[in-house]
């Protein structure tokens, strides 16, 4: 047997620069398979984060109708069941009670239409990556209280910076209007730059004071340690808060955009990945053909002196499997490198980062190694060289051994 | 029962409408430990002969036996099995596998018999000491000589011991000494071995070494004599 794989092995080199060529297209098609994926995977990834560590959540508790209807007159005061199984669960990374409306942010000389977040600031850290996305100044500080968070690009629009004042205007629960006169204390940015004109942060005591609200809040956005938790929580939740005036949401029910996005994206993926290997399945298919015509009257001879057309078809299919088994090994290598590479420095998106926004991505683009995904791909090359090695190693056992060793090429 | 028995051997090829006769009504009995050679020009029918002998290729009419076993009721997997275990090949150009030694060549058939690896390294290397090639075990073809190629080659024919080794015009492709030297090996392994050979020719040198000689022509036996 040793013997058939060195001769297989040696077989693939008889002619090395077609076997390098080969073995090169293989390779580039697998790292092209491997890049694609990683960049899916953390364009989902990145989707996911960006909208679950901003507005959203994991798990989300609202007052029934504010998810059809979000105003705040949708609100609710957190039961203290909900806040002491959120303490004991230890799925649960952290919750913050909010109250989110929207508003007018309005300066001398202009106004915006925003959504106000009023939050408590120690614990919106647990579930949100707005304090960690501070630029300038900080995530509200403990010495005054009439302080207000914005995103970069509204910093720039309304002109204002660190320690400038603007005027919050919004309706009340009892429908007259509230206002209140903030100063910025921070301004944020996320990479998505329509979060980041929108929508502002502050406390919430001071939102409840300026809407004529008191201990009512209108959601509790609750954060997990491990994203793939999300259902089983929500349904132990669902569970555990019984009441007709709460409603629970996942992220998943909460952002169905990004849910069909998601779908959709491994569906239009799927032909792209079959194109790349159909393209390497021909030339497996191709390059197999030409080195077995080669090698027709070879072929004759070793069936004339007793080589079963079994074990020749093993020594042609063993050939194609080292071949696709060595492209797999290095564009694993090499696209798995890439990918963790490149996921670490961030591909920057330039002038694309604006349409990128709208999909739910920064300014950079961060591809994400998938072990499976990648695992597969690579599987999937192997299985794909000894697959369509099978026609050409049966096509050159058909012949009888003096019809072969009568043709010099086939 | 002789080794092999040829009795009324007919052999057409159809090339488009034209029908080829390659052997006509061939008579051949031939005993175990015999020497012979086919002698006859090109187109006679010799290399048809021997193909056939070897279950290499079918026959029109007739009936062939060797070993024992009437070979054109045999099934493909039963035919290699007879070349496998009771027929070695010797060819023309060698026909040697480029990628392997001169000692894995060796050993290949016995692969194929499923001798055990240090069965095969020990037969191998035994057998190329018979026929001179020690020194080039573990040489390629490609860096050997046509002599020595064929010397290689006729080890492989040999080493699992075949009841009849086949050679196609063995001294074709080698100058007058070293096909002198090839036939003498031949003729030595066939005299200490008991090995029949049976090869085909035009070579007036093989055919003084042969002790029986059988010569074609047009696809009949034209002479059968014994030296």
């Amino acid at each position: 047997m040793s013997l058939l794989i060195k001769m297989a092995w040696l077989n693939i080199w008889r002619n090395k620069r077609r076997a390098a060529i080969l073995l090169m297209a293989m390779v580039a098609g697998l790292v092209g398979v491997i890049f694609s994926l990683g960049v899916v995977s953390g364009w989902i990834s990145q989707m996911i984060d960006t909208a679950v560590g901003t507005t959203e959540s994991h798990v989300k508790v609202m007052a029934t109708g504010f998810h059809e209807n979000p105003v705040i007159e949708n609100h609710f005061v957190p039961p203290r069941a909900l806040h002491e199984h959120l303490r004991t669960d230890a799925r649960v990374r952290g919750w913050s009670d909010r109250v989110q409306v929207s508003g007018l942010l309005s300066t001398a000389d202009q106004s915006v239409l925003v959504t106000i977040i009023g939050v408590d600031p120690v614990a919106e850290t647990t579930v949100s990556v707005i304090p960690n996305a501070i630029v300038k100044g900080d995530f509200f500080t403990a010495a005054r209280t009439s302080q207000i968070v914005v995103g970069d690009r509204l910093a720039q629009r309304i002109s204002k910076g660190i320690g400038k004042k603007v005027v919050l205007t919004s309706q009340q629960l009892g429908g007259e209007l509230g206002a209140a006169a903030l100063r910025i204390a921070g301004v944020f940015d996320t990479g998505n730059s329509g979060f980041d004109e929108h929508t502002v942060y502050v406390r919430k005591d001071v939102l409840q004071d300026m809407l004529g609200m008191h201990d009512e809040i209108t959601e509790t956005a609750i954060a997990l340690h491990d994203i793939d938790m999300t259902e089983v929580v929500s349904n132990d939740l669902r569970r555990r808060v019984q009441s007709e005036h709460l409603q629970i949401y996942t992220w998943q029910e909460r952002l169905p955009f990004i849910v069909q996005t998601l779908s959709l994206s491994k569906r239009m993926m799927a032909p792209y990945y079959g194109i790349f290997y159909l393209a390497m399945a021909f030339g497996v298919l191709n390059t197999l053909l030409m080195a077995i015509g080669e090698r027709t009257h070879e072929i004759g001879v070793l069936m004339a002196i007793g080589m079963r057309p079994r074990n020749m078809i093993l020594v042609i299919v063993m050939e194609s499997f080292m071949l696709s088994a060595l492209a797999a090994a290095i564009g694993l290598t090499v696209g798995s490198t890439l990918v963790l590479w490149l996921g670490h420095t961030g591909i920057d998106l330039g002038s694309l980062a604006a349409g990128a926004n709208y999909f739910g991505l920064g300014r950079t683009l961060r591809p994400q190694f998938d072990p499976g995904m990648t695992a597969a791909a690579a599987v999937a090359t192997i299985a794909i060289g000894v697959i369509f090695s099978l026609q050409p190693a049966f096509h050159a056992v058909w012949k009888t051994p003096v019809e072969a060793m009568n043709s010099r090429n086939a | 029962m002789p080794l092999v028995s040829v009795k009324n051997v007919n052999k057409a090829y159809k090339t488009g409408a034209t029908e080829v006769h390659a052997l006509r009504g061939v008579d051949l009995d031939l005993e175990t430990g015999e020497f012979t050679a086919i002698a006859g020009p090109s187109g006679s029918g010799k290399t048809t002969l021997l193909n056939i002998i070897g279950g290499l290729d079918t026959i029109s009419d007739g009936s062939v036996v060797v070993a024992d076993q009437d070979i054109s009721g045999l099934k493909p997997r039963q035919l290699h099995e007879l070349r496998l275990y009771q027929i070695g090949f010797v060819f023309q150009a060698y026909n040697l596998i480029p990628v392997l030694t001169a000692c894995e060549n060796v050993e290949f058939t016995m692969l194929l018999q499923g001798v055990p690896r240090d069965e095969r390294r020990r037969r191998a290397t035994e057998i190329l000491d018979r026929v001179g090639l020690t020194d080039q075990m573990h040489r390629r073809p490609a860096a050997m000589s046509g002599g020595q190629q064929q010397r290689v080659a006729v080890a492989r024919a040999i080493v699992t011991k075949p009841r009849i080794v086949l050679a196609d015009e063995p001294t074709a492709n080698l100058d007058s000494q070293t096909g002198t030297n090839l036939m003498a090996v031949m003729k030595q392994l066939n005299e200490e071995e008991a090995i029949t050979f049976l090869f085909s020719t035009h070579d007036q040198m093989v055919m003084s070494h042969a002790r029986r000689l059988i010569r074609l022509h047009d696809g009949r036996v034209e002479s059968d004599t014994t030296a």
